[in-house]
């Protein structure tokens, strides 16, 4: 295995421990940590009621709260790419793992995927200026209505 | 020439591994010696600002520059102190005192359009040289995305250095289990943070990003969701290529005026 595979398979691993989203769990993270701080600070305010105790929680899961927290809303969105580069991606995979495209060859055919379904999804941006994912149903019939 | 490895690219790769190498002497300190804590404490710093240092090109620039200027200070006070002409005589001289004094304020005061050869030394004319390729790269639909990422990457550095701290801060003082645990973790994801900057660094420096389904993806939903379209597109209106152009291409498509056929 040469350089860039081994980067590839870490940067990918990598990507992978952070969620796919590296802002959102290190401010998930952030928050997290400021939490415990303040958690600790009004310990003793926090001690005097009795509706929820915080000390019950082990301390390293205040971070995974706060990851999981600032990921949800993309979990819930979910990230669709255009169908025609999902259909494309399926195809070089399903070759290369076919053992019919070498790994130059398969490298290759990603790059002229990426560099076509670029332009068609931002010449279509272009076209339609308006954000994609952008929930505007309930918006709409009320203005129709 | 052309080789020497730009400062702030190769400033990740240096934070990073000496990072890791702070980690590592303080480990070997703390658990194989029998010093005390403090002086564990000292060692480390001391060693690994040392190793930082050495390892760093910028860094090892940075402090030979420092060290010829004291140096050079120093005996340029002396001379004046004995004797004025020959001191000045010395100044005009001295090498390294006029390139230091001359190039620098040059090369920031420079436009790209000045005769270089001339003018600058070998390291100044590279480093602009390497300035205006970076420029021709930030001008990809890659380099755009990069820059984002980079940024993102930044945040979440910065973001994550700071929960170490809180997180780090509160465990060294009340040594509590859970605490050092989650300090533990912390120090964990910065650390990654750190090398993926590094790795994607790399990566689009040697050519390598986009032959992944993962980085297809990746870039594909970036530019789904970047909240300016037009940052894809030069100033003429066309869309900018995806990747680097091959040398031969460079010509033919300047005159065409299309992006690049592809890798292929």
């Amino acid at each position: 295995m040469n350089a860039d595979g081994i980067t590839s398979l870490m940067g990918r691993a990598i990507d992978f421990v952070f969620v796919d989203d590296r802002r959102a769990t290190s401010m998930g993270i952030l928050f997290g940590g400021v939490v415990l701080f303040f958690v600790k600070l009004f310990a003793p305010a926090l001690q005097q009621q009795t509706i929820v105790d915080f000390t019950a929680v082990p301390l390293y899961l205040y971070p995974v709260v706060g990851v999981f927290g600032f990921n949800a809303p993309r979990f819930f969105r979910g990230e669709a790419l255009p169908r025609t580069a999902e259909t494309r991606l399926k195809v070089v995979r399903a070759e290369l793992r076919a053992k019919r495209l070498t790994p130059d060859e398969a490298h290759a055919l990603y790059k002229t995927v990426l560099e076509e379904e670029l332009a068609n999804l931002l010449a279509e941006r272009q076209v339609n200026p308006s954000r994609p994912r952008k929930p505007r149903g309930p918006r709409e019939t009320a203005a129709t209505a | 020439m052309s080789t020497e490895r730009p400062a702030r690219r190769s400033f990740y790769i240096w934070f990073g591994f000496s990072s890791l190498v702070v980690v590592a002497v303080y480990l070997v300190i703390r658990f194989l010696s029998p010093w005390t804590h403090q002086t564990g404490l000292v060692l480390t710093i001391v060693v690994s600002s040392i190793t930082a240092a050495s390892v760093a090109p910028t860094m090892r620039r940075l402090l030979e520059r420092l060290l010829r200027f004291v140096t050079h200070g120093l005996t340029v006070a002396l001379e004046a102190f004995r004797d004025r002409r020959r001191a000045r005589r010395k100044i005009e001289d001295n090498h390294v005192a006029r390139e230091m004094m001359d190039g620098w304020g040059r090369t920031q005061s420079l436009g790209a359009e000045t005769d270089e050869g001339s003018l600058l030394s070998d390291s100044e004319a590279a480093l602009l040289r390497h300035g205006r390729q970076r420029h021709a790269r930030e001008r990809l639909a890659v380099g755009v995305m990069t820059r984002e990422f980079e940024k993102s990457l930044t945040t979440s550095s910065v973001a994550l250095f700071l929960a170490l701290l809180i997180v780090g801060g509160y465990a060294a003082w009340s040594r509590e289990r859970g605490m050092m645990i989650a300090a533990v973790i912390t120090g964990g994801f910065f650390l990654l943070a750190v090398g993926r900057q590094a790795i994607l660094a790399w990566r689009t420096r040697r050519g390598y990003f986009g032959s992944s389904e993962h980085e297809v993806r990746e870039l594909l939903a970036f530019a789904m969701r970047h909240p300016t379209p037009d940052d894809f597109f030069d100033d003429n209106g066309h869309l900018l290529p995806a990747f680097d152009l091959r040398p031969e291409q460079v010509s033919a498509t300047a005159a065409i005026g299309q992006p690049s056929p592809g890798a292929i």
